[in-house]
């Protein structure tokens, strides 16, 4: 069994790999299943592959929990669980349905946040007997996708909102050489705490924050010292590394090259 | 068997044999055949395969065509001739394809003006067909198909799976293959040859015809053309008709002393002699190696010498160029109305472009063959003179182009490389042929083996490509997405899968990648095209050249780029475009003209001696030899002379105690390439200690912080090791991944255009790397991975002279000698003065984060 780091991101959210635990919820985000058959349709000729790959993922998550004595019953995917925007693709019907029944076999709920990606992922899950829902709180804290800002924010009274949307990874480099790696950010946005996901999927690292544009209106439209004080907590393999504020990352990464 | 043809015919014998009316109007048109034409045009007639090499202008393309244009009118005088192609006739680029189409319609249409003063009606017809053919006339094709097809490589096999044209296909009697050496060197080439096997396949037998500008060896570009039958190469006689034409050829410097001038007195003597030679001579053609050096000739004559070049008597003609400008400069040289015409190497190959005087070549041209091929544009007819002059700017170039001008007089011309067993195209060929009908495993494979291409393929690659056309790598409910072909091993049978099949092929076949995709635009006027990798570096406001005018990028939008008119100097002064590589014949030339030198050092001869050597041997001038030997002397007196006996291995410590070791292997940049990674990929692993790379012509360089034990890692390589570590090494680099995406476009696990869209390449650089992660931990064996790293180390470096060096060492034929410098030696200058190319890393992916983020916590600690 892999062992996993745990580690705590603010008080009552922990980071476990690609996912958060808050008490026994596990939430992860952005899965784009059917993102091969996209590919495809782009004339990329990739099997499908990621899928397996997710679930083992989450089986390990789960495994280590249970063995750590703090198992989760309760699983919140925060958004874009598939690809497509206007319509089901075959492997999206065929991935979403199997990867339903799997989670209902594990967990006593399942609570499915709507992305941008999700306009039809309903009629899928409706079936299934699943509600799609625009956000859902455990407490002080507020799941939501991210791709736009709610209407009610300042009326909210959640302290902490979690958001996907984004698929923040940090491009390392040294030299010629450079290395992506996920990471879940934690910074302020309009007097609330904000943590942003990375995506659950293994297709790709995600974008770079530090060098590409942002996606999230969350992010695009802070000022740029309270974006510079964003904390960066990288995940690879299992572990996760602390790498302090974006200012700090920039400024130190400028002085290696 | 390839046989020298020695036999020369008779006008007599000729006329014999060519039809009344044709016999007449070549007495109208010439005074007698050429050489080329009495050696090779009673081959033809008789049905046999001829390679004719000859310089341009030797009316090679008549010597091609007159019997067959003779044979056609015999036909039609009689009666016989049916609506079916029985000549082909394929070169590599359109505007050649045009060209010869317009130099038949003079012979074919008077001699049907002949006939028809004789009451006859011939009726001999002759058409183009490329990617540019429109529908109507496609379809009018089909209908009256014509009896001399001009063609592309792309197209024919695009033909060859079109159901009723492929019919008019199958009575072809000739095949004539222009510019043949350069399709030869690279995929298209191999493309070409599986597509006539194809035919031959289709048709049964027919006469190869090859045409080809002064190459070597011709056996191999002869055995390239006719392929295999039963193991065993097709007849072909050679005719080789070369250096009738005189070559008036000069290596000059533009200042007396080429060590002492700086860089901007050099740049000065070097405009002022160029604008010398021009004015001197009716039309010049210059080449540059790259487009970003065409860009800059155009741009500094015109800056510096505005009274003489302007908007309407210079042009410059690359491949970057729309299609609209490179035609406009062809066609304005064409009518005499360019004094210069500034190109890269897009006018190396024959298309016509009238009367050109002069051909300057302002850096390097590397190789023998390119240098005849580039100066052989000048002088017009067979027996006019071609006058070529080699400008050469620093010592290196100068040693260099002097073995080439020596090689070139004495008419020792490189080998040329034909890349074989490429399993992309193969991939691209069995689905053709799946389209064509079904096939059993064992019969298609012989018919691959006929093709010199393929000729040694093995029977697992055979398979495993055939596996993966049939999707075998992907699970058996999803295959029939991924399945090109089906695959019965019981019955021992391959055909086509899905009824999309053939638009599938028609419409993504080929060997090009597409790498240079982004249009310029201007106002909404296409002015050119950039390379992807050059796009990505531009900023909004920067500015930089193209068709010798200057631009201000706005923005990027897809691939489409906005510019508009801008004036000053560029701000991106040029673009990395692949510098052509030294060719390996040559560099052992001058390799052995060092050994001569160190010789003549060595026992003391004087330097009036060594002068009318050095003046003797290389054929340059007094100014040059004394450059020449200023250099050597200083390299002799300072280190040591490296050569062809002698590796030279030199240690010196640069600034901050930085280690090099400078490998003086002058045996161009693509064994170097090879040698160098392999070096530094056994030196990181050993010392875990990430190592600098850089590559030239004449030698490469390793460096790290540390201790770094270059020769150990060098000792520990050998001829038979080289292969497996080489591949280890690229494994990571950008070099492979780009490769990756273009093999994989070649085998169509990329569909360049697929429902109707077409995709950019920046999106598919992130997506191509997405697949080849996947492929690599699917399979390391996987057909379209192997391909790549086989086009990386065989095609793009060259692994297999790099084995050779190796052998020349263990055999004792080269020795290994060490010297310590405390500021590098003359010869090491210019290599250790260029930047590093690549860094190799020892550390796997989580090494690296750790070691990342444990500096950015040490930072922001302290």
């Amino acid at each position: 069994m892999k062992s996993i780091e745990i580690k705590k991101i603010m008080s009552g959210v922990e980071i476990v790999d690609l996912a958060l635990k808050i008490e026994d919820y596990l939430i992860i985000s952005d899965l784009h299943l059917g993102y091969e058959q996209s590919l495809n349709s782009e004339g990329f000729m990739i099997p499908k592959f990621q899928f397996q790959r997710i679930l083992e993922r989450l089986e390990e998550i789960m495994e280590f929990l249970h063995s750590n004595s703090s198992p989760v019953s309760k699983i919140i995917i925060n958004g874009d669980l598939k690809h497509e925007f206007g319509k089901i693709s075959r492997q999206e019907w065929k991935e979403v349905n199997k990867l339903l029944v799997y989670l209902k076999e594990h967990f006593e709920e399942i609570i499915l946040i709507k992305g941008n990606h999700d306009n039809f992922t309903p009629y899928i899950t409706s079936i299934n007997e699943i509600r799609v829902e625009e956000s859902f709180s455990i407490g002080r804290f507020q799941m939501l996708h991210g791709h736009k800002i709610p209407e009610n924010l300042d009326e909210l009274e959640e302290g902490t909102l979690i958001i996907g949307h984004e698929h923040p990874c940090i491009g390392l480099r040294s030299g010629e050489r450079v290395e992506k790696i996920k990471c879940f950010l934690r910074g302020e946005f309009h007097e609330k705490n904000l943590i942003v996901m990375p995506s659950f999927n293994f297709v790709t690292e995600g974008s770079d924050i530090l060098h590409e544009q942002l996606l999230s209106p969350f992010l695009k439209n802070l000022e740029k010292n309270q974006w510079d004080d964003f904390e960066v907590y990288g995940v690879e393999n299992f572990e996760v590394f602390h790498f302090g504020r974006i200012k700090q990352i920039i400024s130190a990464s400028q002085r290696f090259v | 068997m390839i046989t020298q043809q020695d036999k020369i015919y008779s006008e007599k014998e000729i006329y014999r044999n060519l039809h009344p009316a044709v016999r007449k109007w070549f007495q109208d048109k010439f005074d007698n055949f050429t050489p080329a034409q009495r050696y090779a045009i009673m081959d033809i007639h008789q049905g046999k395969n001829v390679l004719i090499s000859s310089p341009t202008g030797s009316g090679k393309t008549l010597t091609a065509f007159l019997s067959i244009i003779s044979e056609l009118t015999t036909l039609a005088d009689k009666g016989e001739l049916e609506d079916k192609v029985y000549c082909i006739y394929i070169s590599p680029l359109k505007a050649l394809d045009n060209d010869i189409e317009k130099n038949l319609e003079e012979p074919l249409s008077e001699i049907e003006e002949m006939a028809k003063k004789e009451g006859k009606i011939l009726g001999i017809r002759k058409a183009v067909r490329t990617g540019d053919t429109p529908q109507s006339q496609r379809a009018a094709m089909l209908r009256k198909p014509p009896h001399i097809l001009i063609t592309t490589p792309e197209t024919l096999s695009i033909l060859l799976v079109a159901p009723k044209f492929r019919e008019k296909l199958s009575h072809v009697k000739y095949v004539i293959v222009d510019e043949i050496h350069s399709l030869a060197e690279n995929k298209r080439g191999v493309h070409l040859s599986m597509s006539l096997e194809r035919l031959q396949h289709l048709v049964g037998s027919f006469t190869r015809v090859g045409l080809s500008a002064t190459v070597y060896p011709l056996e191999k570009v002869a055995s390239f053309l006719v392929g295999y039958e039963y193991g065993e190469v097709r007849d072909c006689l050679i005719v080789d008709i070369n250096y009738l034409k005189k070559l008036d050829m000069e290596v000059i410097c533009p200042v007396d002393d080429i060590i002492a001038a700086d860089p901007d007195e050099m740049n000065t003597a070097m405009y002022d002699l160029l604008d010398d030679l021009i004015q001197q001579h009716k039309t010049t053609l210059i080449f540059t190696n790259t487009r970003s050096g065409t860009e800059s000739v155009v741009f500094n004559l015109k800056k510096r010498f505005s009274d003489n070049y302007h908007g309407q008597n210079i042009m410059a003609h690359h491949s970057s160029l729309s299609k609209e400008l490179r035609l406009e400069a062809e066609n304005k040289l064409k009518d005499g109305e360019l004094k210069v015409v500034v190109s890269s190497t897009s006018l190396e190959l024959g298309i016509d472009i009238g009367y050109i005087d002069l051909v300057i070549l302002v850096s390097s041209p590397k190789s023998v063959s390119r240098a005849l091929q580039r100066i052989g544009r000048s002088g017009h007819r067979l027996h006019d003179k071609s006058k070529g002059r080699i400008l050469v700017v620093d010592r290196d170039d100068l040693v260099e182009c002097s073995l080439i001008l020596k090689n070139a007089l004495e008419g020792k011309i490189d080998s040329i490389n034909i890349p074989t067993n490429c399993l992309d195209v193969l991939s691209q060929h069995i689905y053709g042929m799946a389209i064509e009908n079904k096939w059993d495993i064992d019969y298609a494979y012989d018919v691959i083996k006929k093709s010199y291409c393929y000729k040694d393929l093995s029977e697992s690659d055979y398979l495993s490509v055939l596996s993966y056309m049939a999707g075998e790598y992907t699970s058996l409910e999803e295959r029939y997405v991924y399945a090109k072909i089906w695959v019965d091993y019981d019955q021992n049978m391959f055909g086509k899968r899905g009824r999309l099949a053939r638009m599938l092929y028609s419409t993504n076949i080929g060997t090009i990648p597409d790498r240079t995709a982004a249009v310029v635009k201007c106002a909404g006027k296409v002015v050119g095209r950039i390379e992807e990798e050059f796009m990505e570096k531009l900023r909004k406001g920067d500015s930089f050249v193209l068709g010798g005018n200057i631009y201000r990028f706005n923005y990027a939008r897809g691939m489409s780029v906005n510019v508009s008119p801008a004036s000053g100097p560029p701000t991106i002064p040029s673009w990395f475009s692949e510098q052509l590589p030294l060719a390996f014949d040559l560099a052992l030339d001058i390799q052995r003209f060092r050994a001569n030198m160190e010789g003549k050092f060595e026992y003391g001869r004087s330097k009036e001696e060594i002068m009318e050597f050095i003046h003797d041997y290389l054929y340059v001038d007094y100014n040059a030899a004394n450059s020449i030997y200023h250099y050597f002397r200083e390299q002799y007196l300072y280190a040591q002379i490296p050569s062809n006996h002698k590796l030279l291995v030199e240690f010196y410590t640069g600034f901050g105690g930085r280690k090099f070791v400078v490998f003086h292997s002058l045996f161009g940049r693509r064994v170097n390439d090879a040698l160098s990674r392999a070096v530094a990929y056994v030196i990181a692993k050993k010392y875990k200690r990430d190592v600098m790379i850089s590559v030239s012509d004449n030698g490469f360089y390793l460096s790290s912080e540390g201790k770094i034990g270059g020769l150990e890692g060098f000792q520990e390589l050998n001829s038979d090791n080289l292969v497996d570590i080489l591949i280890k090494a690229i494994d990571k680099t950008e070099t492979l991944a780009s490769r990756f995406r273009h093999c994989a476009g070649r085998s169509l696990m990329i569909l360049r255009r697929y429902k109707g869209q077409e995709k950019s390449v920046g999106r598919q650089q992130v997506k191509g790397k997405i697949l080849l992660k996947f492929v690599q931990e699917l399979d390391d064996n996987f057909s379209i991975l192997k391909e790549a790293r086989r086009e990386v180390i065989e095609d793009y470096m060259d692994v297999k002279n790099a084995q050779r060096v190796l052998e020349w060492i263990e055999s004792g034929q080269m020795e290994v000698k060490q010297i310590n410098t405390k500021i590098p030696s003359p010869f090491a200058f210019n290599l250790v003065a260029q930047g590093y190319l690549d860094v190799l890393k020892y550390e796997e992916r989580i090494e690296f984060i750790k070691r990342m983020h444990q500096a950015i916590v040490n930072e922001i600690g302290g």
